[in-house]
């Protein structure tokens, strides 16, 4: 469903942008539909690039992204509107990804309208039908983010972009803020989803056993390559090896 | 003989919206020597209880209890008396590097100042001391002339560390040190933490990384909504654990099968009578309902707080 | 934990603002000096005993008393009346050119700040041209060329004053746009206009309000100062900076002609300036920490 194929992303750094930083240097992964796909490796090795340049908050430098067999970054017009709504990115930090000024329902409304999916009267029902999804209840419609648990932010997190019916999620750390039961409760919501709706997730993560519980294509990223790559049993087995770790 | 004897620490702090019970009853005891990890989520009342033993809580927090370090009750000094056990007997290596050092002033210079408080060293051998320090934390010499952004994540961790063992405190109390770091940098922290606290000085580690815990502490401490609800020995209660609390705690971590508890922990501004994690538990019964659970002793050195291993 | 949480951009729940505001006695003052002033432009004409601009030469420069409770200028008209309408000019320059160079810059400095690259390049440089004018001299060589006047003041005052909007929203905007809910809003695939307008622009807000109440007493003076010149507001309509020039002549003699309309104006000024330092302070979020847990 979703195709990376030779992905580079070089930003300049330093004085006049005299060094050239190979935050992503060619990687290239597929993702099947309703599966979960993990990318890890330590921080500063391009994960969350990778990320980005998947949600199309990036362009790259070289390489394509195909979703069911279209360039991302060639889209234009209604096929890019289209393929923004099918691609969705959560962040690490649930708090900052919500508009501190807007209620709840707001948060959850504004998709439906900017993408005409949900007119009038029926806007309210599908905010309750969104929210319920994620196990929250109709009282959370008039809160303010700043009123609620991070994991309860999470959740509208999570419904925002379901809302616009996604086919793959990318889920950028999205509970190494959270505690740790919650994010339990995270990973159990989201595993309903996928179950229900088919949806991808390309998990990115750097905490190997939660990605080893999740996901079942694995890939290793370090310093911008791909190093490993394979379900995610047999890859954990050699990275013991790499790493020297547990 | 005990280092330091907490007998039913209650702290709370009165606001505008209702008073915040952050820590009800909590009573432990630490050995010199000996070390101790607090395990708790948030809001679980483990940082307040670092903070309370230093004394460094918001002036409107309401503070009861006792609190003997080798036989002085820190609660009961004043505040210039207090000032003294900070750093030299007592010292707290704070959660997140990046925002508890001081961006303007280098690495060296912070570990100086640290050093010389109070003059008692030279001037002069001051900067030897400096040196042994960042050696000992393992960073390297030009550490000392940088500034704190120049460090990487786990370079800045090390660096306050250093401040904490700056004036050799028979108590370190660390707050989450490997919050956030990956991996690798998890490992090196947990070791080099295992290098200056192991037979040396008595450690309090504040995590919820439960691994980094078991390999550090003897004895662990589990809090949950202000309350101890289990402490004990490392051993018995890794193997072992009694509480329900802990047991979902434990098996809602990604190595040992990610299985949540449901629920929230509940709002500490409104709590009702009973068992705290009763309406999580899985195995409440009536009485959970109706009385607070003691915290009873079911062998010895072990506490749990919970109707169900009372009998 | 007592981590003192610093919210980097500040964003204000009702009453929060307002308890501050009231706490802050100065500007609490200066709030109620505005809003009595305010009460006066608006009711000018059921206020004055008299018309401000009917002379009566028969009646020049009588001492306060009577039917004229400041008495009367050197053309007869009455001072109080004059006073008082004065207000309706002074306080509309002040809103008009405060609030037109605030949205004006506003939205160079959330364009610029959004965008970047070449467009902000352009118009930051152009920011720059015009810091480098002094403020002074671009308004008298825009009232040379086109003509004394109020219309012409305005415009120069406006086309001079949206500078520090632009380059105060820039900053906020530049921070504000790498946050997540700003990042988040971009992957929901909304529009730049929406992401611009809905999601960053209400939290550089409450800085630019400062500004402009800042900005407000800035405006006054300057028309003050040039109607004193002659160049601004023209004979005969009642304006404070005017009438202390037609004041001029006869000082010495008589100096409750120039005393009234300088009070007012100072007395403006520094309410405005005792309103935007309150909310300045109010709005500082170094002086809104609290502890969280």
């Amino acid at each position: 469903m979703l195709q990376v194929e030779n992905l580079r992303k070089y930003f300049r750094d330093g004085w006049w942008g005299r060094r050239l930083v190979k935050a992503v240097d060619g990687v290239s992964f597929a993702i099947e539909a309703g599966s979960t796909f993990g990318l890890v490796g330590e921080s500063g090795a391009g994960k969350s690039t990778v990320g980005r340049l998947v949600a199309g908050l990036l362009r790259p430098t070289d390489g394509r992204v195909l979703f069911e067999g279209r360039d991302i970054f060639k889209a234009n017009g209604r096929e890019a509107f289209y393929l923004r709504r099918k691609i969705q990115i959560i962040f690490q930090n649930p708090e900052g990804a919500l508009n501190p000024r807007m209620r709840i329902g707001e948060i959850l409304a504004e998709p439906l309208l900017v993408h005409r999916l949900v007119r009038g009267r029926h806007v309210r029902e599908r905010v309750g039908e969104l929210l319920a999804m994620v196990g929250l209840g109709p009282e959370f419609y008039s809160r303010y983010p700043w009123e609620m648990s991070g994991g309860q932010n999470q959740r509208v997190v999570i419904a925002r972009a379901l809302s616009l019916g996604p086919s793959l999620l990318v889920l950028d750390e999205p509970t190494s803020a959270l505690d740790v039961s919650v994010q339990a409760q995270v990973f159990q919501l989201l595993k309903q989803i996928q179950n229900k709706m088919r949806l991808a997730y390309l998990l990115i993560s750097h905490d190997l056993e939660l990605v080893s519980r999740v996901a079942g294509e694995v890939a290793v990223l370090h310093q911008g390559r791909l190093v490993e790559q394979g379900p995610a049993a047999s890859v954990f087995s050699h990275l013991c090896v790499v790493y020297g770790h547990k | 003989m005990s280092l330091l004897v907490i007998r039913e620490l209650s702290v709370d702090f009165p606001l505008p919206e209702g008073t915040v019970y952050a820590l009800s009853g909590v009573s432990l005891e630490l050995g010199e020597e000996e070390r101790l990890a607090l395990i708790g989520e948030t809001g679980s009342g483990k940082s307040v209880l670092a903070g309370a033993i230093l004394r460094l809580l918001p002036a409107q927090a309401r503070v009861r209890g006792e609190i003997w370090y080798r036989g002085t009750n820190l609660l009961a000094l004043s505040p210039e008396e207090m000032r003294r056990f900070r750093g030299s007997e007592i010292a707290l290596v704070m959660q997140n590097p990046a925002s508890a050092l001081n961006p303007v002033l280098t690495g060296g210079y912070q570990v100086r100042e640290a050093v010389l408080r109070r003059g008692r060293l030279a001037k002069r051998l001051a900067q030897g001391k400096v040196a042994e320090l960042l050696a000992r934390v393992g960073l390297p010499e030009r550490a000392a002339s940088s500034y704190p952004h120049q460090l990487s994540g786990g370079m800045q961790q090390r660096l306050l560390l250093s401040l904490g063992l700056a004036l050799a405190p028979r108590l370190l109390i660390a707050d989450e040190p490997t919050k956030g770091l990956d991996w690798s940098l998890r490992s090196q922290i947990v070791q080099l933490l295992q290098d200056i606290t192991a037979g040396q000085r008595a450690f309090i580690l504040i995590t919820h990384d439960l691994a980094a815990a078991r390999y550090l502490a003897e004895r662990v401490a589990v809090l949950y909504a202000g309350q101890v609800v289990e402490y004990g020995l490392a051993e018995d209660l890794f193997s072992l654990p009694r509480h329900p609390y802990t047991r979902g705690l434990f098996a809602s971590h990604p190595a040992r099968g990610l299985k949540p508890i449901p629920g929230m922990a509940p709002v500490l501004t409104s709590l009702s009578r009973g068992c705290r994690f009763q309406p999580r538990c899985g195995q409440a019964r009536p009485v959970c309902a109706r009385e607070d659970p003691p915290f009873v002793e079911i062998s010895e050195g072990y506490f749990v707080r919970c109707h169900r291993c009372f009998r | 934990m007592s981590e003192t949480v610093i919210t980097p951009h500040v964003s204000f729940h009702r009453g929060e603002l307002w308890s501050a505001i009231t706490r802050d006695r100065a500007a609490f003052a200066g709030g109620i000096l505005v809003i009595l002033l305010v009460f006066v432009a608006l009711f000018a004409p059921w206020l004055a005993p008299h018309d401000p601009v009917r002379q009566d030469l028969a009646r020049a420069l009588l001492p306060p008393g009577g039917e004229y409770p400041l008495g009367t200028d050197e053309m007869g008209r009455c001072l109080l009346s004059r006073v008082l309408f004065g207000a309706r000019i002074s306080l509309a320059v002040g809103f008009f050119v405060g609030g037109l160079a605030a949205i004006l810059g506003m939205f160079i400095g959330l364009v610029a700040g959004y965008y970047g690259g070449l467009l902000d390049e352009v118009l930051m440089r152009l920011t720059d041209i015009f810091m480098g004018l002094p403020n002074i001299v671009f308004v008298l060589a825009v009232v040379g060329v086109l003509g004394p006047g109020l219309k012409h003041t305005v415009l120069a005052l406006v086309v001079m004053g949206w500078v520090p909007f632009a380059r105060l929203v820039r900053g906020s905007v530049l921070s504000l746009k790498e946050r997540e809910f700003v990042q988040a809003a971009r992957a929901l695939g909304f529009s730049h206009w929406r992401i611009m307008v809905r999601h960053i622009l209400p939290h550089a807000l409450g800085p630019v309000v400062v500004l402009a109440t800042l900005h407000i007493p800035h405006a006054i003076l300057a028309v003050a100062g040039l109607s004193f010149l002659g160049l601004g507001v023209q004979p005969p309509t009642p304006e404070w900076g005017a009438m202390l020039n037609a004041a001029r002549s006869s000082m010495r003699t008589y100096p409750l002609q120039m005393v009234a309309p300088g009070l007012m104006v100072f007395l403006t000024v520094l309410a405005f300036n005792l309103v935007g330092n309150g909310l300045r302070d109010a709005l500082d979020p170094r002086r809104r920490s609290r502890f969280t847990f």
